[in-house]
């Protein structure tokens, strides 16, 4: 993707002031379930749709003066997910990639972390409550509106407290029988920042599809 | 929350109008020949005092699914005219992920031709919730989909031929498995969600569905609908042309 490019955590973590960290995370869990009795679901993977109307993964803003990467990560799900995150911590073994734009200066760290899928149901069945108390309670008022969201890499409006998640999605991992229907139609939907290039390097990377049938899936990659 | 007589197949249209797929009346579609497929599909909305970021008004929340085959659409599915009225099979599928909500012949809003060279024809139901009731839909649908997914849909006697973007997927049964919630802000300002929530990959039948609605229910003015659609046909074309090789 234009404009951003991939960087080692320590490179990363050097940066200077001027620079503003983002961490998000892909939660997933083994599901032995079967689609239509035949299909194997292999894992759910937690994707959201954000209030803009693009999918992302939950996450947001962190301030490196308050904790570690993971401390803001953690505290992110929390206000975004509700209580449910509690059961679980994403750590720094969860760490998988560093992504840096130019313009706004973000850096983006992308986290995956394996759940149950007792703990992963947990989150979804929460998530609307934690959702609509978000809404109700609304961000703390600031005078200065929040400037127009920047494309590319912040999956967040700076300077607001909190990201209203609109709902909770799960990624089909499967390809159906015409090639397009689940994953590959999936992928076609609108994402925010570098989100759908993470998803495509998790499920490749943690093996989340049948064996050898990332290599034939019929996807556009970007140039 | 009165409905406005719907536009219909005679409505003048202006000249940013929203398309429509061809509208046909319910009774139209009830003598249709066996040779067409009827699908049911729900549109469960409240409406949302909320504001985002604390100044732009959400208006309404509409309930809307990620569907098996990656798309978005509506609660809803294939109903088998032979064995029940369009309404039972309605909320038999629907009780397959929503509870004990039922939806009558009095939500029924439209039936619709679909595009494609498969005989489907959509009916589409509206019902008004209050906030606490969609929110209480959401919560049961996530409860009620892993027992959907373990039973899975009935055999059906004789399955439709699939119709592209339907997938393989059964003669009936629930077409979605996972729930999220839709927000629409009113568009008076670019920064609205919606344009962005209409390129998304929709199961087209309930992208129109969805537009039409909006309209006839007068939560959005046919300007505004016309516009968010515009500036998402942009956005796709937009993102085609990154994810196209460079021609250098």
């Amino acid at each position: 993707m234009a404009g951003m490019r991939r960087l080692e955590l320590s490179e990363a973590l050097h940066l200077g002031p001027g620079w503003r960290h983002a961490c998000h995370a892909l939660l997933y869990a083994p599901d032995p379930g079967l689609l239509f009795g035949r299909i194997p679901l292999r894992y759910a993977v937690l994707m959201q749709m954000r209030f803009d109307g693009r999918l992302g993964f939950p996450g947001g803003f962190v301030d490196l003066r308050d904790g570690s990467l993971e401390d803001g990560l953690n505290r992110e799900l929390g206000e975004e997910l509700g209580e449910a995150a509690g059961a679980f911590r994403v750590e720094r073994a969860d760490y998988r990639s560093s992504h840096a734009g130019s313009r706004p200066r973000v850096v983006a760290h992308f986290y995956t972390k394996l759940l149950t899928l007792e703990q992963l149901t947990a989150v979804e069945m929460g998530a609307p409550r934690a959702r609509d108390h978000g809404l109700e309670v609304g961000p703390a008022q600031d005078p200065t509106p929040p400037p127009p969201a920047p494309e590319g890499l912040s999956q967040l409006y700076p300077r607001v407290v909190g990201v209203w998640v609109l709902g909770l999605v799960r990624v089909p991992l499967y390809t159906l029988r015409d090639g397009v229907g689940g994953l590959p139609a999936f992928l076609e939907n609108t994402f925010i920042g570098n989100a759908r290039e993470q998803l495509l390097e998790a499920v490749q990377n943690l093996g989340l599809l049948e064996p050898g049938s990332f290599a034939r899936l019929k996807i556009s990659a970007p140039p | 929350m009165g409905r406005c007589p719907a536009a219909g197949a005679g409505a003048k249209m202006s000249a940013a109008a929203v398309p429509e797929l061809k509208r046909i009346s319910r009774v139209e579609a009830m003598r249709l020949g066996p040779g067409w497929s009827h699908s049911c599909h729900a549109m469960l909305y409240a409406a949302n005092p909320g504001q985002l970021f604390g100044r732009i008004p959400m208006r309404f929340s509409v309930l809307m699914q990620m569907r098996f085959d990656g798309l978005l659409g509506f609660p809803g599915g294939f109903v088998d005219r032979r064995f029940w009225s369009l309404e039972d099979g309605l909320n038999r599928v629907l009780g397959l992920g929503l509870g004990c909500l039922r939806l009558t012949e009095a939500d029924y809003l439209s039936s619709h031709l679909t595009e494609g060279p498969h005989r489907v024809v959509a009916h589409l139901y509206a019902r008004q919730l209050t906030l606490e009731q969609l929110h209480a839909v959401e919560i049961s649908a996530v409860h009620s989909r892993d027992h959907g997914l373990e039973v899975g849909p009935p055999p059906g006697p004789r399955a439709p031929p699939p119709a592209p973007g339907f997938g393989s997927g059964p003669a009936e049964g629930t077409d979605g498995y996972w729930d999220l919630s839709v927000s629409l802000c009113t568009p008076r300002r670019t920064e609205s969600g919606f344009p962005n929530f209409l390129s998304n990959a929709f199961i087209s039948t309930a992208k129109y569905q969805l537009l039409f609605a909006l309209k006839v229910l007068n939560m959005m003015p046919e300007e505004k609908l016309a516009e968010a659609l515009a500036a998402a046909t942009e956005k796709q074309k937009k993102a085609l042309e990154k994810l196209l090789p460079s021609s250098s």
